[in-house]
């Protein structure tokens, strides 16, 4: 019978494996590449055990690597909100929530993994404030409103992105990206009807959602990243991702502005209207300054979401080393 | 003993002990469930933050059930049932009072738990009153994965690590007297075990619970501070050596837990009367 | 046919450390047979069950679950190239000596078109590892569709979960639902708020 064997340090295999294989194929390298980026722009698909140019798979990395950060570290800001459900029902619709983007963290940190990134590489960079991580989670949250608001908003704006995934090249990003985009449904409806309930409530729970609102709205605008032109974006062309940052935003607004307004709140920007002619939204300029803050891991919220995360992971440490005990005790057993 | 099938034909002065009684079994499952659900997003392992948290999940869940019942006997809401008591109107026991501790403190108290959880549930499936016969139905379904999930825990927390080991009887150590505690009697409970509403008095479960761990103590090789009384007639019987901690039937409860109402209650308290 | 096995660069192994990778298959209630769902990493086989049950099931999305060691999987890259090359999908872990002398039953899965899971497609009895791989490409080229890639493992490697108390547990969770919500209502009375505020909000 077979036996659950050893496991081969992945980096150092797959390095020399590769280079046994580019040694074979030097003279092919170049045409390799080319045929590589003809079928991908062509709709063509990778899986893990492909052959990808080193080029393509430290993209994937770094693109997937910090969508995983960003579901991570995306748990802090709800979190405490969980011991402060008002009701049943929204105690464990967040708790919920939250649950899946744990999850979600750890699908996508799998990918990574199966590309040659380890997962504890990847947290070790992220409590190291080496790691990047979506700029919506660089924010505080204030109220049980900003709760609903992020549920619905960040999410119906993260869900446009996720859309647009779903078509990826890498196409274990792509399936894991339809499995996310499925778990996620409920997340904004959950917002969604949150924030519609406190606006037909008290006046205090609308002046709470609407303040909510107004902090948020500057984060949700730069959301999708500032308009890099189609040429310029290297992971459109290669179709890891497959629209424009503009494109993503004028989805968003197109969708969540209507619904905003029918309720009664009001988006916090005297500029923002849909201008027939252009046929698009046109906004206030966003303040492209703090987002390459937050960007650079100097946002208002990082330091403490970081350290927060870091105390939190060595905490830990201690139930992560005794799995591997366990295991080896367990494997030892088995061999005897 | 004829079946009570719900709150029209329960006698007037079965009424109180009932509903403090369906209190005690929610609030149970509720204070637990807070404390357990505080690890999503934040557990060792990202595997276990997902496992962990549908636990947590369902344990609300289940107290959710029984505090619907007291919904249909009070005529109050769901949420104000949930809510909108003062900390001392809150009938947990002490063990689930603690907050989550580190992972072996939490398995440690999980375990205590639902060990003494799954014998009361099986009592309580023979109960006169139906809606909690039909409760305890669906609730032990889902109490296979919490054991399953949990004995695993245990397993693994006592026989690798020496730290991990130490952290567990630590746990322990803290936890056996609140565990005793479980047993502290129902208020009424004599009333409720004559109208068969309670079918085992609390005193003879911590017996069965006793007998229940004790292999698994035994196995695992844990401290285990009760003596066994070998009975030539019968079964032995179990005599712990340290004083339960009680009161938590009757309103008594610890800092953590006035933590716990604080933050728990703190948007409800804002607008009490609001829809969220 | 002569079957060339070889290691070749595929799906990275992590270290000891983080444990082994499992590969999931799930089935639900419209399936006919178990499709590929993704994988998780666990330190052994009982938390890769229970796992499993969360990642692909705590939504009683599945009736069943298939939960596979990744060291366990053989996969054939591309059936039009012959003679096949069997891949390891785990590097490093059993080696195909040994698997052609053990004799069983193995599983096939496929795929069938690029950038679908695998789909299980049907068991072969009492083979080793290479001429189930010889019957699987077979299979792939007598199918009319055809099938890309095979994967392949003996039978016995795979851990089935179907405890309807673990994928279909029977409370409540329509509040992780988008049919646990139902904001119509809400909708039209928030709309006739703000109508009656002159369209003006708060």
């Amino acid at each position: 019978m077979y036996k659950l064997g050893e496991y081969w340090n992945m980096l150092l295999g797959t390095l020399q494996s590769e280079t046994r294989f580019s040694m074979l194929l030097q003279e092919n390298e170049a045409e390799r590449t080319e045929r590589f980026f003809d079928s991908v722009k062509n709709g063509g698909k990778v899986e893990a055990t492909d052959w990808m140019p080193d080029a393509y798979r430290q993209s994937l990395i770094r693109f997937i690597e910090m969508h995983a950060n960003s579901e991570l570290m995306g748990v802090l800001p709800e979190r405490d909100w969980i011991m402060r459900a008002p009701t049943i029902q929204r105690k464990l619709a967040l708790t919920a929530k939250i649950q899946d983007e744990a999850g979600h963290a750890e699908l996508l940190y799998r990918l990574v993994e199966d590309l040659g990134k380890p997962r504890s590489a990847c947290i070790e960079d992220l409590i190291a404030g080496k790691g990047k991580f979506h700029n919506a989670f660089h924010y505080r949250t204030k109220s049980w409103a900003d709760t609903g608001i992020i549920a619905w908003l960040v999410d119906a704006a993260a869900i446009v992105s996720q859309h647009a995934l779903r078509d990826s090249s890498y196409a274990p990003y792509a399936r894991t990206m339809q499995k996310i985009c499925w778990e996620e449904s409920f997340h904004m409806m959950y917002g969604r009807d949150a924030v519609i309930t406190m606006m037909n409530g008290t006046a205090r729970q609308r002046e709470m959602a609407q303040e909510a609102l107004n902090r948020w709205w500057p984060v949700l605008m730069v959301f999708h990243g500032p308009n890099t032109p189609a040429e310029k974006d290297r992971d459109l062309q290669w179709r890891i991702k497959s629209k424009t940052n503009e494109e993503l935003r004028q989805e968003f607004l197109d969708t969540q502005v209507p619904r905003l307004r029918e309720i009664g709140l009001v988006i916090p920007d005297p500029e923002l209207r849909y201008d027939a002619e252009k046929g698009r939204w046109v906004y206030s300029e966003p303040n492209w300054d703090e987002l390459r803050a937050v960007v650079r891991n100097q946002g208002p919220a990082t330091a403490e979401r970081v350290g927060f995360r870091r105390m939190t992971y060595e905490e830990g440490q201690w139930v992560r080393d005794l799995m591997l005990y366990r295991r080896s005790a367990s494997r030892s057993v088995s061999t005897a | 003993m004829s079946e009570i099938a719900g709150s029209q034909d329960g006698a007037p002065d079965l009424k109180r002990p009932l509903i403090d009684f369906l209190l005690a079994l929610a609030d149970d499952e509720f204070v637990l469930g807070y404390w357990d659900s505080e690890w999503t997003g934040v557990a060792p392992i990202l595997e276990e933050d997902v496992a962990s948290s549908s636990i947590a999940q369902d344990e609300i869940g289940h107290a959710r059930l029984f505090y619907q019942e007291v919904a249909t006997l009070t005529g109050m809401s769901l949420d104000r049932i949930a809510y909108g008591r003062k900390p001392e109107e809150y009938r947990q026991v002490q063990l689930v009072d603690h907050r989550r501790g580190d992972w072996a403190f939490t398995i440690a108290r999980q375990f205590l738990y639902h060990i003494a959880d799954q014998l009361r549930l099986e009592h309580l499936s023979t109960s006169t009153y139906l809606p909690i016969a039909q409760a305890v139905a669906k609730i032990q379904r889902e109490e296979v994965y919490h054991q399953m999930h949990v004995h695993a825990w245990l397993e693994r927390l006592a026989e690798s690590t020496p730290e991990a080991r130490q952290r567990l009887e630590q746990a322990l150590e803290c936890l056996w007297p609140d565990a005793l505690g479980m047993f502290e009697p129902f208020p009424d409970e004599e009333l409720l075990l004559r109208a068969g509403i309670l079918t085992l008095a609390s005193a003879s479960l911590q017996q069965e619970w006793l007998a229940a761990i004790a292999p698994v103590f035994e196995r695992i090789q844990l401290p285990f501070p009760v003596s066994r009384i070998e009975s030539p007639t019968g079964a032995p019987k179990y005599q712990p050596m340290i004083a339960p901690r009680l009161g938590g039937r009757r309103g008594q409860h610890t800092p953590d837990f006035a933590d716990l109402w604080e933050e728990m209650t703190m948007v409800y308290r804002v607008e009490p009367q609001a829809s969220w | 046919m002569s079957n060339l096995v070889e290691h070749a660069p595929g799906a990275a192994v992590s270290s000891d450390a983080d444990g082994e990778v499992f590969e999931v298959f799930q089935q639900d209630r419209r399936d006919s047979f178990p499709h590929h769902g993704g994988n998780l990493r666990a330190p052994d086989n009982e938390l890769a069950i229970h796992y499993a049950r969360e990642f692909y099931g705590r939504r009683q999305e599945s009736q069943k679950l298939w939960i596979i060691p990744r060291a366990a999987l053989w996969e054939i890259r591309d059936t039009r190239q012959l003679p096949a090359i069997l891949h390891a999908l785990a590097r490093g872990d059993t080696t195909p000596e040994e698997y052609s002398q053990t004799r069983g039953t193995f599983a096939i899965f496929g795929q069938k078109q690029d950038g679908k899971p695998f789909v299980w497609l049907q068991d072969l009895e009492q083979v080793n590892l290479l001429e189930a791989a010889e019957a699987a490409v077979g299979l792939a080229h007598l199918r009319e569709e055809g099938y890309l890639r095979l994967w392949l493992c003996p039978r016995s490697a795979i851990s089935e979960l179907t405890d309807p108390d673990l994928l279909q547990p029977p409370l409540d969770r329509s509040y992780r639902r988008l049919d646990g919500y139902n904001i119509r209502e809400k909708l039209r009375i928030a709309r006739q708020r703000v109508q009656a505020a002159g369209g003006k909000p708060l």
